[in-house]
């Protein structure tokens, strides 16, 4: 049963230079273990099997399975996706391979590398009346000074 | 079985966004009021971005989508009639539980689509009618920012300085300055700096997960410890099955349902709808009767109609460089409203935001993110590798038009776990949607291919982006076409009142949380004015 899993997801995701391949760090058995957290992805990965041991003398037994249910295709690509990027091993990949850090968001955060940009349209002003008179009124106030600090207790007068 | 009567003065259904601002304000005027919420208080977030596995939970527990996380709380909604799928929450915050926390406001033009562009409806009330409130809501929610925005009426100083842009968001600022195009950065309900017992943004990332730090706020943190310091009562794990109403056609309370199956009615002066713009029609339609035998306070055949979801196309740009896309709040960092009024040049009527949203994780990269095709297959690696944390999305918000097809609807051959029907929703883009899709998806790939990208990979739409639900018991003067008043209450049901985005006479093209919030809080206000609490 796992072996004819092993070849379809290393039909997905076969081992390429640096890359694990999916049967490498055993994706279908925690394909299986995941499914176990749901009744419903259960009743759809026996599908997945049952489809796969029919169709086993196919070459390329992941491309007829699209074609042939998309539905449970995507189902078994998110699964396989799922076991294989939550690996550490290849989690270990991506570290190595890029400035992303080898571990959960939290409770380090990241920094965010930025640089400070001023928007060029600091004066302008670009919204549009409603038509009303304390539209017009407002718009005028703050084409007078665009750059003023507003209180809430100003802007509350507003409402009148 | 023996159903357990009590009474109150106000009763609220739904914790979420508005109920929260709702209660508090209430409480805050002195007021009696109860909320009953069907989900329960959350967890403590840190659980989830902290685990190694934090993504498997984030496309499983924690999907924005109820009928994939179906949690206990959850309803089904059927949704194969809708080409945009649900996303929402049930529980202590409702949605603002996995949302992405930016704010922007409608703009003044945005409540007057009818008088000023021959589109959609107006709203009974203005912009100006809201204005302190959203003042009073950005202080609640805690706001960063920077105010000036010559795109938007003047407000008040933020809480704090705005999100940081990133490296790609620095760039395409750089080439929006180049295009002469409008832009500033986002209003965010994410903190920079430490606030009290919230902590500041540390740019983990994954925002709609829950927040370890406390820097997104969510209502559960934020409005519903005010409120129940001021006497406010919030009873959780209480699913309502229907609204009342008597031989007058007056509402008289609510019938729910408690976690072990026990059932209540309680008995109310006024009773507030506050469970988005799925739940509150669902429910209303479900509390059809002898007086109202379309829905409760459905004589204009409105409720569920006018359903407005904002299609929202979505265009990656591909850099050389690591940009590290995967660093800093996910959804949001500027905003781009340079094609946001109504232009009669245009083959589409009304306008768009663009914001600058960031990349994903690996998984989810690795599934496609907001917009990529990385192929399974031989050439897998090599593909993902070439996008990993080296992408920008630039998310098109499109206002949407009310149409009366598109709907919430119930449909009863699918209950919930207390055998209440479920909703059902009927959604179609529009010809003008679709026009205005083109449009935005053309000005984000020139911004993104202007900021360097070397490739763009665009989407019509999100089909997963049915979070901002409006329209479907809508705000209006003529009772024959909208369903509630300009004070929320209803046209048939003088004591009912519906206060969330179910109001939205028209959708804008931004979120719509602050906006409801402030409807909220302005009603609550009205209600004590005119005394009837």
């Amino acid at each position: 049963m796992s072996e004819i899993l092993d070849r379809f997801t290393n039909e997905l995701l076969p081992g390429s230079g640096h890359w694990p391949s999916a049967s490498e760090i055993q994706v279908s058995a925690t394909m299986q273990k995941f499914a176990e957290r749901d009744p419903q992805q259960q009743v759809l990965l026996a599908q997945l099997l049952d489809f796969l041991e029919i169709h086993s003398e196919t070459a390329a037994i992941a491309a007829e399975l699209e074609i042939a249910d998309p539905d449970l295709f995507a189902f078994a690509k998110v699964l396989a996706f799922e076991a294989y990027y939550t690996s550490p091993k290849v989690r270990e990949v991506i570290a190595e391979r890029s400035r992303y850090a080898n571990r959960p968001p939290q409770p380090s955060g990241f920094q965010v590398l930025s640089h400070a940009v001023t928007p060029w349209n600091q004066d302008g002003i670009l919204w549009r009346s409603d038509g009303t008179e304390r539209s017009e009124r407002v718009l005028k106030m703050q084409q007078k000074d665009p750059q003023k600090t507003w209180t809430v207790e100003e802007i509350r007068q507003w409402q009148h | 079985m023996t159903v357990l009567h009590d009474e109150v003065n106000v009763l609220v259904v739904g914790a979420g966004a508005a109920g929260a601002a709702f209660t508090w304000r209430l409480a805050s005027l002195g007021v009696e009021v109860t909320c009953l919420e069907q989900g329960d208080w959350q967890r403590p977030e840190s659980s989830l971005t902290a685990l190694k596995n934090w993504e498997s939970k984030r496309i499983r527990e924690r999907s924005p989508n109820p009928n994939i996380r179906r949690n206990p709380a959850d309803y089904p909604i059927l949704d194969d009639t809708s080409i945009i799928k649900p996303a929402i929450y049930n529980g202590v915050g409702g949605s603002t539980i996995l949302w992405s926390a930016h704010t922007p406001r409608f703009r003044p033009s945005d409540f007057r689509v009818q008088s000023l562009d021959g589109v959609g409806a107006d709203w009974p009330i203005t912009y100006w009618d809201l204005a302190e409130y959203y003042e009073i809501n950005d202080e609640m929610m805690g706001t960063s920012g920077l105010h000036g925005d010559p795109g938007n009426p003047p407000r008040a100083p933020r809480t704090t300085p705005p999100v940081p842009l990133g490296i790609a968001g620095s760039r395409i600022a750089e080439a929006l300055n180049e295009l002469k195009w409008h832009w500033w950065p986002s209003d965010g309900n994410i903190l920079t700096q430490d606030r009290g017992s919230r902590r500041a943004c540390n740019g983990c990332g994954p925002c709609e997960m829950g927040c370890a730090t406390g820097a997104r706020a969510s209502v559960d943190i934020t409005y519903w410890p005010e409120a129940l310091a001021l006497g406010a009562e919030l009873r959780t794990g209480a699913t309502v099955r229907r609204v009342l109403s008597d031989a007058t056609g007056k509402a008289k309370g609510v019938e729910w349902i408690d976690i072990t199956g026990q059932e209540h009615v309680t008995h109310a002066n006024i009773v507030v709808m506050a469970g988005n713009g799925i739940g509150t029609p669902r429910i209303l339609l479900n509390s059809a009767s002898k007086e109202h035998p379309r829905g409760l306070g459905n004589s204009s055949d409105q409720l569920g109609r006018n359903l407005m979801l904002h299609p929202i196309p979505v265009v990656t740009g591909v850099f050389d460089e690591d940009v590290e896309s995967w660093s800093g709040n996910d959804a949001f960092a500027l905003l781009i409203q340079e094609f946001y009024e109504n232009n009669d040049a245009r083959d589409f009527k009304r306008g768009y935001e663009m914001q600058v949203t960031r990349g994903q994780g690996p998984l989810i990269t690795a599934l496609g993110g907001f917009s990529l095709d990385i192929p399974w297959g031989k050439d897998h690696h090599e593909v993902f590798e070439r996008y990993f944390g080296r992408v920008a999305t630039v998310a098109v918000t499109c206002e949407d038009l009310p149409h009366p097809n598109n709907k919430v609807t119930i449909d009863s051959t699918v209950t919930d776990r207390f055998d209440i029907p479920a909703a059902r929703m009927w959604y179609e883009l529009e010809e003008n949607s679709k026009r205005m899709i083109s449009h935005g998806v053309k000005s984000a790939t020139d911004l993104l291919r202007k900021a360097g990208a070397r490739e763009t990979h665009a989407k019509p739409f999100a089909p997963a982006a049915g979070f901002h639900l409006m329209g479907t018991a809508r705000m209006g003067s003529n009772p024959e076409d909208s369903f509630v008043d300009q004070a929320c209450r209803s046209h048939d049901v003088p004591n009912l009142l519906v206060i969330d985005g179910s109001v939205f006479a028209s959708a804008a093209a931004v979120n719509p949380t602050p906006t409801l919030q402030a409807v909220a809080l302005r009603a609550a206000d009205l209600l004590r004015e005119d005394a009837l609490v």
